[in-house]
C-alpha cells in the first residue's frame, strides 16, 4: 500500500509591495502593501516590522492594532523603527494594511522588512538581527550556560550563549528578559583583563584589553560596564553578566548561579535568516529622491511601438545629461515605458524641484521609420513649406497666405539642426520623389525624432510662433517635466502626429456622390482612373483635370497587390518644368507631380500611365490597384481635393 | 386556410434567402451577380454576370461608405455568362457598390459587394 504525505503546511509567505518613493519631511505617508499568505487562520503568529536601514529621522506606525499583542519591551503605539507583536494572520494584515512611513530631513534608502512565524512560547525574535532569544531563569553557572545553551536547536539553528554586541541588542535583552544579572558570552578567563567573546558568530573577538569602566575599550566594540567593572574582584571574576545593578555589565565569578540567555542565528541582516518555518521579505524604498515617468507612447495605426527606443536625459548647468549611458531603451509592446530608475540614477542637485528632461526617442531600424514617414511626407507638405520659406515663413514675418494651423516645427526641421531652412523642403522634396530617402545615415531626422507635447503644438499660431519657440528653437526643448512634487508618477502620452503638418493631405472623405447620381463637382479638380490589361500587363491610368485651379502639386496614392502585382514604373505627360514622381512602397505607388521651376502649374491636363507585371496569370484586374488616397495644392497653397469621377 | 398561409410563408422566406448570395461558399453555382441586392466575396473569388452583346465594358468598385471611386476596369466581354476575380487585397474598406456599365458609360447593373 503507497502512502502519499502532502505537507499541507507549505505556502506560507510574506508578500511585499513593490518600491516607491517618499517625500522628505512628511509625516504618515502610506506604506502598505505588504501581508502574510498561507497562515493557518487561527493559529497564532510572531511578527516583526523594522527598518534595518532607513535615512535619520524616519520612523513607521500602525494604525490598526486589533487583536494584536504587542511583543514584551515595544507598545503598538507610536513611532517606531522596529515593533513586535503577535496576532493571527487576519489580525496582522490588517495592521500591514495600516503601515505609514514618517520621513525627515535625510534622504536615502528605507529597507522596510516583515517577518513572520508561528509564534514559539518562550522565545523572544529581535528583528533588527533576525534572531531569537530564549531566556533560561534557572540558575546556573557560566560554563554549564556556556555548554547547555550549544545543545539547543530551534527551527534548525544551534544555539550559543548569548552575544551583545550593540546597544540595540543589549537594550533587547533588557526590555525582554525579566531577570536580572544574565550570563551572556564575554569572558577572560584566558588572560585577565582581555575580554573576548565567548560563543556565537563573533567568537574570538576581543572588545576589552584592560579591566575599568572605560579602560582598554576597543573602539568600534560594544562595552557597556557598569562604574567600576570589571575589576576582578577577590581574583576570580572572569565572566560577564548583564543588568547589573541596572542596564550595565559585571564581572563575577564562575560559580555564581544566574540566569542567562540562549540565542539563535548568526546572520547579522534579518533577511538572511535561515530558520525553519520563517518567513520574511523587505522592499526598499527611497526617500526624498525618485520622480517617476511613465510614458505610454501612441502612434498611428498600424506603427510597431516596440521599434522605438527612448533615453532620458535631465537638464544640469544648463546642459542635457544623459540619466544612463545604456543604450536606448524600448518600449513595451502596449508603448509603454517607465523611466523612473534612469531618473533615480542621475540625480538633480536641488531635491525639491525636478527640472526640465529631455525625452529622445530613437527608431529601432531605419526600415520602420523609413514607413513612417512614407506614410506622411505629402505633395502638400513640401509645396507649403517650399512657401513658407519664399514669405519668410517659419522664422520671419509670416505675413504671408502660409499655414493657417499649428505647426510641427521640430518635425519639418528635417535635418535636425533646429532651424527650417531651404534644406529642409529640399530634403522633403527629394523624400517625396524617390531620388533620396530621409534615411540615408546622413540626415539626423533618421536616428532622432524630437516630440512636443500635443497642447504645446495645438498652441502654436502664425502669430505667437515666434514668441513662443524664439527661445528654444536652436536648443530644442521637448517634453517638459517640471514639478516640485515629489513621490509622483506622471504618465506622458505622446501622440505621433505623423504629418509634416503644414497642410495635411486632403482625405477624400464624405465626398458628395458623383456617379452614382451623376454629379460633378466643377469646383475641383477632377481625376478620371480606369485600369486595363495590355499585352499581359496591368496598366493603371489617371487623367487630371485641373484647368480652373492652377495645380503645382498633385498626389495619388495607389494602393496594388504586391503578392500579384510588380511596379514597373510610371509614364506621363508633364513637360520639363514639372517633377514626376512614382514612388514605389512596395504595397502602394505614391504617383504624382510638382512644379519646381518657374511659376507654371500642372497644366490643363495631366496624363499618368502606371504600369504593373502580373507575378501570376491574371485575366482581369478588379480590386488589385486601388486608390487610397489623394493631395492636391494650387498656386495660393490652397489645399485642394481630387474628385475621382 | 392556415395550411395555405404556412405555406406562402415558406415560399416568401426562401425567396428572401436568395437575395444574399455567398459566393466563396458555392463557387460552382453560376448567377448572375447584379440580380442579387448584396453579394460576400474574399480575396480572389469569381463572380458572374451576363453580358448582352461582345464588346468593351466597364466595372467600378466605390466605396459604400463615401462614394469615393476606388478603381475601375476596361475590359472584353462575351455575349452571355462572364466571370471576372475580385481582388480584395489593395482596398482599403470592406463595402462596394460594383458598377457595370457599356463602353458609352450606360449603367447596365449595380449591386453591393461585401468583402470578408
Amino acid at each position: 500500500m503507497l502512502t502519499l504525505v502532502v505537507d499541507l503546511a507549505s505556502g506560507q509567505t510574506v508578500i511585499a509591495p513593490d518600491a516607491k518613493s517618499f517625500s522628505l519631511s512628511t509625516n504618515g505617508q502610506d506604506a502598505s502593501g505588504f501581508s502574510l499568505s498561507g497562515f493557518n487562520s487561527t493559529t497564532t503568529l510572531l511578527a516583526s516590522i523594522g527598518l534595518p536601514t532607513a535615512p535619520t529621522g524616519t520612523t513607521f506606525y500602525i494604525t490598526t492594532t486589533t487583536g494584536l499583542t504587542v511583543a514584551s519591551g515595544f507598545s503598538l503605539t507610536g513611532n517606531k523603527t522596529r515593533l513586535v507583536f503577535t496576532g493571527t494572520q487576519a489580525n496582522i494584515n490588517n495592521a500591514l494594511a495600516s503601515l505609514k512611513i514618517n520621513t525627515g530631513l535625510a534622504n536615502g534608502v528605507v529597507q522596510l522588512s516583515v517577518s513572520a512565524t508561528v509564534n514559539p512560547s518562550g522565545y523572544f525574535y529581535n528583528p533588527t538581527n533576525g534572531h531569537f532569544y530564549r531566556p533560561m531563569s534557572s540558575g546556573t553557572s557560566y560554563t554549564n550556560a556556556r555548554a547547555t545553551a550549544l545543545n539547543t536547536t530551534f527551527k534548525g539553528q544551534q544555539g550559543y550563549l548569548v552575544t551583545i554586541t550593540s546597544a540595540d541588542e543589549d537594550a533587547f535583552i533588557f526590555s525582554n528578559v525579566p531577570q536580572s544579572n544574565i550570563w551572556f558570552a564575554l569572558t577572560d578567563e584566558v588572560t585577565e583583563g582581555r575580554w573576548v567573546i565567548d560563543a556565537g558568530p563573533e567568537k574570538g573577538t576581543v572588545i576589552k584589553t584592560s579591566n575599568g569602566q572605560f579602560t582598554g575599550n576597543i573602539v568600534g566594540q560594544y562595552n557597556n560596564w557598569a562604574p567600576g567593572e570589571p575589576n576582578n574582584y577577590g581574583f576570580g571574576e572572569h565572566y560577564a553578566v548583564t543588568k547589573w545593578n541596572g542596564s550595565q555589565w559585571n564581572d563575577l565569578p564562575n560559580n555564581f548561579s544566574n540566569p542567562y540567555v540562549i540565542e539563535y542565528g548568526t546572520w547579522t541582516n534579518p533577511d538572511d535568516q535561515t530558520f525553519t518555518d520563517f518567513y520574511s521579505n523587505s522592499t526598499s524604498h527611497t526617500v526624498g529622491e525618485v520622480f517617476r515617468v511613465q510614458l505610454q507612447l501612441n502612434t498611428t495605426t498600424g506603427f510597431d511601438k516596440t521599434k522605438f527606443l527612448t533615453k532620458m536625459f535631465v537638464e544640469q548647468n544648463g546642459q542635457y545629461v544623459a540619466t544612463t549611458s545604456t543604450p536606448y531603451r524600448p518600449f513595451s509592446l502596449l508603448g509603454r515605458l517607465d523611466v523612473t530608475s534612469e531618473l533615480d540614477v542621475q540625480k538633480i542637485n536641488n531635491n525639491t524641484q525636478y527640472k526640465p528632461h529631455k525625452i529622445e526617442f530613437q527608431n529601432w531600424t531605419q526600415t520602420e521609420l523609413t514607413t513612417l514617414f512614407d506614410q506622411i511626407v505629402t505633395v502638400s507638405d513640401v509645396y507649403l513649406a517650399f512657401k513658407e520659406l519664399a514669405n519668410v515663413g517659419l522664422l520671419g514675418n509670416q505675413t504671408g497666405l502660409e499655414f493657417q494651423n499649428g505647426i510641427q516645427f521640430l518635425n519639418a526641421d528635417v535635418d535636425g539642426n533646429g532651424v527650417f531652412n531651404s534644406n529642409d523642403t529640399y530634403r522633403l522634396l527629394q523624400h517625396l520623389t524617390g531620388e533620396q530617402s530621409l534615411i540615408d545615415g546622413t540626415i539626423t531626422l533618421g536616428s532622432i525624432m524630437k516630440i512636443l507635447p500635443k497642447q504645446d503644438y495645438d498652441n502654436v499660431t502664425k502669430l505667437n510662433w515666434n514668441t513662443f519657440y524664439n527661445q528654444t528653437r536652436s536648443n530644442y526643448q521637448p517634453i517638459q517635466i517640471s514639478t516640485e512634487v515629489l513621490n509622483q508618477t506622471l504618465n506622458y502620452n505622446i501622440f505621433w502626429k505623423g504629418d509634416v503638418n503644414m497642410s495635411h493631405s486632403v482625405l477624400q472623405t464624405n465626398q458628395p456622390p458623383s456617379v452614382l447620381d451623376g454629379q460633378n463637382s466643377i469646383n475641383e479638380p477632377q481625376a478620371f482612373i480606369i485600369s486595363e490589361l495590355e499585352d499581359g500587363k496591368a496598366i493603371f491610368y489617371i487623367e487630371l483635370t485641373s484647368d480652373k485651379n492652377d495645380i503645382t502639386g498633385a498626389q495619388f496614392k495607389l494602393n496594388y497587390d504586391s503578392t500579384r502585382l510588380i511596379f514597373k514604373g510610371i509614364e506621363s505627360s508633364n513637360d520639363q518644368n514639372i517633377k514626376t514622381f512614382g514612388v514605389d512602397r512596395n504595397s502602394y505607388v505614391n504617383v504624382g507631380s510638382l512644379v519646381y521651376q518657374g511659376n507654371s502649374t500642372l497644366g490643363n491636363k495631366v496624363t499618368y500611365k502606371v504600369t504593373f507585371i502580373p507575378k501570376t496569370d491574371i485575366t482581369n484586374l478588379l480590386g488589385l490597384i486601388s486608390i487610397d488616397n489623394t493631395d492636391a495644392v494650387n498656386k495660393e497653397g490652397k489645399q485642394l481635393r481630387i474628385n475621382i469621377k | 386556410m392556415k395550411k395555405r398561409f404556412l405555406i406562402l410563408a415558406v415560399i416568401i422566406f426562401l425567396g428572401g434567402c436568395k437575395d444574399v448570395y455567398n459566393v466563396e461558399e458555392d463557387s460552382t453555382k453560376v448567377e448572375d451577380v447584379f440580380t442579387l441586392s448584396q453579394s460576400r466575396v474574399l480575396d480572389g473569388s469569381l463572380i458572374s454576370f451576363n453580358l448582352p452583346t461582345e464588346g468593351i465594358y466597364i466595372l467600378t468598385l466605390i466605396d459604400s461608405q463615401n462614394n469615393n471611386i476606388v478603381t475601375r476596369e476596361r475590359f472584353k466581354g462575351k455575349p452571355g455568362l462572364n466571370k471576372v476575380n475580385v481582388y480584395s487585397k489593395s482596398l482599403s474598406s470592406k463595402s462596394f457598390y460594383l458598377l457595370l456599365e457599356d463602353e458609352n458609360r450606360f449603367q447596365i447593373g449595380k449591386t453591393l459587394i461585401l468583402l470578408q
